[in-house]
């Protein structure tokens, strides 16, 4: 069988390399061809909007979706598993809400990156980029990246009164080294990149590229006087070699703050307490209202980040998925009952609003971890085999996408790839092979078997 | 059920985990996510509501405080430049601090109990060899291994005459409640549960021991006698109920609620 590639897998203990892709998996990605269901579903875009959840960090799969009561102790870890509404698939304990609603989404068991280190995996997750660094030259320069999944559906759909692509988090996304390099436009520049909105755990809504203006509010943003001082201030005071990059923000900041209806979109307020109460008071809650509320008034993509920082318990951090330390207590503790109230109360809110007949919600991470048990009672990166969430945007719900070994090491079908997963978020919003192939992107793309 | 309403303590529906009484329970202090990317411990005074940061000049993490109970010691995890989680134990008769580093860099400290006669600090230690529950004197040092099993052990609380320890482990699979002794011998499972069972925590008189539990898929209050027997449903609400722990005078529990979507701490009241 003829390997198309290969990647070097980078872990905390240390660097091995293994064969990836197969051609007998992947030949309408090794031919270029579209399979005959992209192509159906790029001619009718069913989703106007994709909604991305990101649990930057790494998720494991093991305690959440793909559990393994079955393997060994040093493998399966201490949650019990609970029935789906997915015949044969089970869930972890941790996630109760969400294995009652399985039957409105479709679950991918096996998907697969090209890298186990957050940036670059992060990048390769949000871009396609087959490379095994995402792309990252010698410098860890953004110049050569490929452009996010984001960045693409924007530039397809052209210019509206709200930006095409807007990212909800404190700030650029990554670990703490730095942010995630395939964040945005990459190689098409900074224009292309996500306008990012902070959402605060009482749902006030900020611009943190603006650092000076933190405490703007929905109220102040009704002054505009206000608002225009503030940011002429920040023009002021950026230096000459910031100047550009100000300059960039300022103009978006100031298009967005001046269209029509930008404000009320922003403001939470106008949602009712129950609404506002159900996704709970928490930051990523308030996010994910704040995202349908952008999905609602036409925004083509948004992506909510789980946290800014992948880390959990560093000075810095803001408790991302990163548990290579007490993994099991912090997800009982937190991340486990904050994915399930939220994400279930999320697919709740669009449903009843109809909004999964046009918006494509996709839950994931840049990878899953270790299903063996490290050494100190935690999990490491993995991303041989990880979990993805689809719901709504034209994708059949109740299905379930590949099948992981007996431990949940490696997929035994079905391994889903990073272009895999861009390529059918595209086409089910209308983007063609043609189009891909003019914007030079995915080329070569093939959508998810099965999943449309 | 508890037989009177319970008692909000806290309004601001931040999110809380810890709680814990001290100075004979006219004071809590519970860890609070205050600020979007640090957890701190904030000490509630019941008698005003007035809260204050315990260490107001903290910029790192810090969380599970315990206390003896003559208030001398104090014990508490915190944050370090990587997923390291320090234990530090405090002589606050002193003004003294010692702190318990794991050697593995990535290692963790968790749940720190005191033992009634300020002799030890129990705690979660994860590190090569698993996830297992250890002591330390109160000067940081001396460790010893308490549960040397498979699976992880975590939430150990101790009985009030410091002979028993309460803790959840998955040895047997999932997260099931034993009792041991402190010496780690005669280790007894109190009952079997489908589903896992949590921060067991024993009564001021030692006689019950209240828990979380998700058996009814949802996160609720128990308690039970400490042979196993007489459970008890103190919490019933679509949302989580978590995080109890006793008033010394042993009529009520503290827990954390989410209610509408915020965390606050709550008395119930278990007479």
């Amino acid at each position: 069988m003829l390997e198309i590639g290969s990647f070097r897998a980078r872990h905390c203990q240390g660097v091995s390399r293994r064969a990836f892709l197969k051609a007998g998996f992947s030949l309408p990605l090794a031919l270029g061809l579209p399979t005959l269901q992209e192509a159906a579903a790029a001619e009718t875009p069913k989703a106007k909007s994709v909604l991305l959840i990101w649990l930057g960090g790494g998720p494991s799969h093991v305690d959440l979706c793909d559990p393994k009561p079955k393997a060994p102790l040093d493998f399966r870890g201490p949650f019990a598993s609970i029935d789906t509404k997915l015949p044969g698939v089970r869930f972890t304990e941790l996630l109760p809400k969400l294995a009652q609603r399985s039957d409105r989404f479709s679950l991918v068991r096996t998907n697969v990156n090209f890298n186990g280190g957050h940036r670059p995996a992060g990048s390769i997750g949000l871009t396609g980029a087959v490379a095994s660094d995402g792309g990252e030259d010698v410098r860890g320069s953004v110049a050569g990246y490929p452009p996010n999944f984001g960045s693409i559906l924007a530039r397809h759909r052209g210019s509206g009164s709200l930006p095409g692509f807007i990212s909800l988090a404190r700030g650029p996304v990554g670990d703490g080294v730095g942010p995630i390099l395939g964040y945005g436009g990459g190689k098409w520049g900074k224009a292309h990149d996500p306008f990012m909105l902070s959402c605060s755990d009482m749902g006030a809504v900020s611009i943190p590229e603006l650092k000076l203006l933190d405490g703007l509010t929905p109220a102040r943003l009704e002054d505009r006087r206000t608002v225009l001082e503030e940011l002429d201030r920040v023009r002021r005071q950026a230096d000459s070699a910031g100047f550009e990059k100000w300059d960039s923000v300022y103009k978006r900041a100031y298009a967005l703050l001046n269209s029509a209806g930008a404000n009320a979109v922003f403001d939470l307020s106008q949602e009712s307490e129950q609404t506002r109460a159900a996704y709970g008071r928490t930051s990523f809650g308030q996010s994910c209202l704040l995202g349908r509320r952008l999905v609602e008034a036409g925004v083509p993509y948004v992506q909510v980040n789980w946290s800014q920082f992948v880390e959990v318990f560093y000075e810095f951090s803001d408790y991302g998925w990163d548990t290579h330390a007490d993994n099991f207590e912090l997800l009982a503790d937190w991340h486990g009952p904050l994915l399930d109230r939220v994400f279930s109360t999320l697919l709740d809110d669009m449903r009843d609003r109809g909004l999964l007949d046009t918006t494509l919600v996709v839950c994931m991470g840049e990878f899953g971890r270790t299903p063996r048990i490290n050494s100190i009672a935690s999990r490491d990166h993995w991303h041989q085999c990880y979990f993805s969430i689809w719901a709504g945007g034209g994708v059949k719900p109740g299905r379930v996408i590949g099948e992981s070994d007996a431990n949940g090491e490696f997929p035994l079908t079905n391994p889903v790839t990073p272009a895999m997963v861009g390529t059918t978020m595209l086409a089910l919003a209308g983007v063609s092979t043609a189009d891909r192939a003019a914007m030079k992107v995915l080329e070569g793309g093939q959508s998810i078997d099965g999943l449309l | 059920m508890g037989s009177s309403e319970p008692r909000q303590l806290t309004n601001d529906g931040m999110l809380k985990f810890a709680p814990t009484f001290v100075a004979g329970g006219q004071q809590v202090v519970y860890s609070v996510h205050d600020v979007p990317n640090r957890v701190s411990l904030m000490r509630l005074n019941l008698a005003d509501g007035a809260k204050t940061l315990v260490y107001p000049s903290m910029q790192v993490h810090q969380f599970d405080a315990a206390y003896s109970p003559d208030g001398r010691w104090h014990a508490f995890c915190k944050s370090s430049g990587s997923p390291q989680l320090l234990l530090v134990i405090r002589d606050e008769k002193q003004n003294t601090e010692a702190a318990f580093a794991p050697q593995d860099a990535r290692g963790t400290a968790r749940t720190p109990r005191i033992l009634p006669d300020g002799s030890r600090v129990i705690f979660t230690l994860s590190a090569p060899g698993g996830q297992q529950i250890c002591s330390v004197n109160m000067q940081a040092s001396d460790l010893q291994r308490i549960t040397q099993s498979e699976g992880i052990n975590c939430w150990p609380s101790i009985s009030p005459d410091g002979r028993k320890i309460a803790f959840s482990s998955s040895r047997a699979g999932h997260l099931q409640l034993y009792t041991m002794n402190v010496d780690g011998t005669h280790v007894e499972r109190l009952f079997e549960s489908p589903m896992r069972e949590m921060r067991p925590a024993w009564s001021p008189d030692g006689r019950r021991i209240a828990f979380t539990s998700v058996r009814d898929g949802n996160h609720e209050i128990y308690v039970i006698d400490a042979d196993g027997s007489g459970l008890r449903r103190i919490t019933d609400h679509p949302e989580r109920d978590d995080f109890a722990n006793w008033h010394p005078d042993g009529t009520r529990i503290l827990a954390v609620a989410e209610r509408n979507g915020q965390h606050d701490l709550w008395l119930h009241d278990v007479t």
